[in-house]
């Protein structure tokens, strides 16, 4: 397994379930995870000291109602790499063809699929960062 | 002042009254005239031709004595005689017939001047018998000048007579210009009333409904002429079929608009009930999915997990279909060819069709043009027929996929796709009702299929029908209009 330690990701869903598995297969994978149940805990993650690496955000947040989360993540942190882990069907909501943003289609067996996104993304952010 | 009904009925009346009464005037003026002339005949003429015989008869007594003085002859004497007893009947007739006390003393005057010239000249011939010429002669003289005052009373009593009938045809011609008066003045009053009733039947009726049949009638020339009863009923008609129409339609729409409030109020809540239940299924899959990849089951425990996880997969599709159904995507169209689309399904469903052991046909003289569509809607609006197609038809069967252009109402020029399955059709009863959102016939369905279908052909301007007898397949027919939607 490859040494992830460094990274920390950040997983919003609402159903803590889907948090739990998320984390428990990350972590499994050596990230640091956090998770957050709504727009509130992300934000107050994103403010806080500890620094972000990811997040794989659910938008069918309880409080989150419009995209405004969106705007609020991007004037913080404007690099932070984004996946979007929802269904299909409301994909067209979301931000599209945005640099940093993949979108992921929530399925059973999306997990395999998302750990590879996931990887793939920090590693290319960690180059750009190098470069 | 008075209602329609009063005034032409008091109208009609006194056209009757003034024309029956001129009638009767008439009739009643003719007996009068009859009366009349009547009474001047059988009377005053009478009379008079009696005044003039009497006249006749006296005249006829001159000269016999003279002539009797000349020859001495009895035979004048003899005739004289009987020109006497003329005179004498003829004397009695008059008398007989004189009316008024005026008529009777001239008669009788006459009488007594007859007697009196008659003893005078009886005197006369007996002179001139005993032949004393000369007293006879001047006893002549006498009885002459009588004769003449006698002649003068017969003229008078005539003229008495002819002064009656003068004063009778004054009083008819009197009569005859009262009643030309009346008439003249009936025949007015018929006039002006007619023309009054005229102007109120033409006014107050023929215009008004002439004017109603113009406005009543949208569709005939407006020019026409004709019966204006007959037009107004053709129209009233009409109207009374548009009300028919109107009130059906309004029914329809009704009906239409209860059944889309339903449907929307089911449509909201399936969309608030899918949605909550797929947030935690897919929790659910995820868990089967991680579970799955480290369990060592036995075989009756794999066969429950299958089970459990084929059942998750169809609630799933149910929860997709529920979100798809209340919340239908936007069209996103592109020119192309339906014709193109049915090939790519043919193709994605190549596996599908082989293991139902289904064959499909195309009959296709050249492909349809190219039109305004949705690919990935009408793609699935094909899926969801060709999959009921092959779930109808157990053990499989044939599928007929006929493509045309044609014209239909309302759409005009329209792109047709026939697809017609061998399958066992639909019973009558049920026809209307696969349309229908939540209605299925098969176990695992959701009733959602067709409904979207159906839904999908109507955002394209399109329309889904379905024509079927039991027991001979069933034929889906999607209509695309060929010009822009």
């Amino acid at each position: 397994m490859e040494n992830r330690s460094g990274f920390t990701i950040l997983i919003a869903d609402r159903n803590p379930n889907v948090r739990d598995l998320l984390k428990r297969e990350l972590m499994s994978d050596g990230y640091r995870v956090i998770p957050a149940k709504d727009s509130r805990e992300i934000l107050k993650q994103v403010f806080s000291r500890t620094p972000l690496d990811l997040l794989i955000l659910d938008p069918d947040l309880v409080t989150v109602g419009d995209t405004a989360i969106f705007e609020k993540l991007n004037n913080r942190i404007p690099r932070l790499p984004l996946v979007i882990h929802s269904f299909q069907s409301d994909r067209s909501q979301y931000p599209q063809d945005v640099k940093n943003v993949v979108f992921v289609e929530k399925e059973g067996n999306s997990i395999e699929h998302l750990k590879k996104v996931v990887a793939k993304m920090l590693k290319r952010n960690q180059e750009d960062s190098y470069n | 002042m008075f209602n329609l009904r009063t005034r032409i009925y008091s109208l009609l009346v006194a056209v009757v009254v003034v024309t029956l009464t001129g009638g009767f005037v008439m009739v009643w003026y003719t007996y009068r005239m009859e009366g009349l002339l009547n009474h001047i005949i059988s009377e005053n003429m009478e009379t008079l031709y009696a005044a003039e015989g009497l006249e006749i008869a006296l005249v006829n007594q001159k000269g016999f004595v003279s002539y009797y003085f000349l020859d001495g002859d009895p035979d004048w004497l003899r005739q004289l005689g009987e020109y006497r007893q003329i005179f004498k009947e003829r004397l009695e007739k008059t008398k007989g017939l004189a009316r008024t006390l005026h008529q009777k003393k001239a008669v009788s005057k006459i009488e007594e001047a007859y007697n009196r010239y008659i003893t005078i000249k009886d005197q006369v011939i007996s002179h001139y018998q005993r032949g004393e010429r000369k007293a006879g002669a001047s006893l002549h003289k006498e009885a002459r000048n009588r004769f003449f005052g006698i002649l003068d009373l017969c003229e008078r009593y005539k003229r008495i007579h002819r002064k009656a009938i003068e004063q009778a045809k004054k009083k008819s011609l009197t009569q005859a210009r009262n009643l030309r008066l009346v008439a003249g003045t009936a025949i007015l009053v018929v006039i002006m009333l007619g023309v009054l009733l005229a102007f109120v039947l033409t006014k107050q009726i023929l215009a008004p409904i002439r004017r109603l049949a113009l406005e009543a009638d949208r569709h005939e020339k407006p020019n026409e002429t004709g019966n204006e009863v007959n037009i107004l009923s053709r129209s009233v008609r009409g109207l009374i079929k548009d009300a028919d129409h109107t009130q059906a339609a309004l029914e329809r729409s009704q009906e239409t608009l209860l059944q889309a409030e339903k449907m929307a109020s089911v449509g909201k809540l399936a969309a608030g009930m899918a949605h909550s239940i797929r947030n935690p299924l897919t929790s659910v899959k995820m868990r089967l999915f991680s579970l799955d990849r480290t369990l060592e089951l036995s075989p009756a425990q794999q066969d429950d997990f299958e089970v459990i996880s084929g059942e998750i997969r169809h609630i799933d599709t149910i929860v997709q279909n529920f979100l798809e159904f209340s919340r239908p995507p936007k069209l996103k169209t592109q020119k192309i060819s339906p014709s193109e689309i049915v090939d790519l399904v043919l193709q994605l469903l190549h596996h599908r069709l082989e293991s139902y052991n289904v064959t499909v046909t195309v009959e296709r003289r050249q492909p349809l043009p190219e039109i305004q569509v949705d690919p990935e809607q009408l793609k699935e609006a094909l899926i969801n027929i060709l999959e009921n197609a092959c779930e109808a038809m157990e053990g499989g069967g044939s599928i007929v996929i006929h493509e045309e252009k044609g014209f239909r109402e309302p759409h005009g020029p329209v792109a047709v796709i026939q697809i017609t399955d061998s399958g066992p059709g639909i019973q009558k009863p049920i026809q209307n009702k696969v349309f229908q959102p939540f209605f299925t016939s098969k176990e695992e369905g959701t009733g959602l299929g067709l409904s979207i279908t159906s839904r999908i052909m109507e955002s394209h301007g399109g329309s889904l029908e379905l024509i079927s007898e039991s027991g001979k397949g069933a034929t889906f027919v999607l209509t695309l209009p060929l010009e822009k939607i």
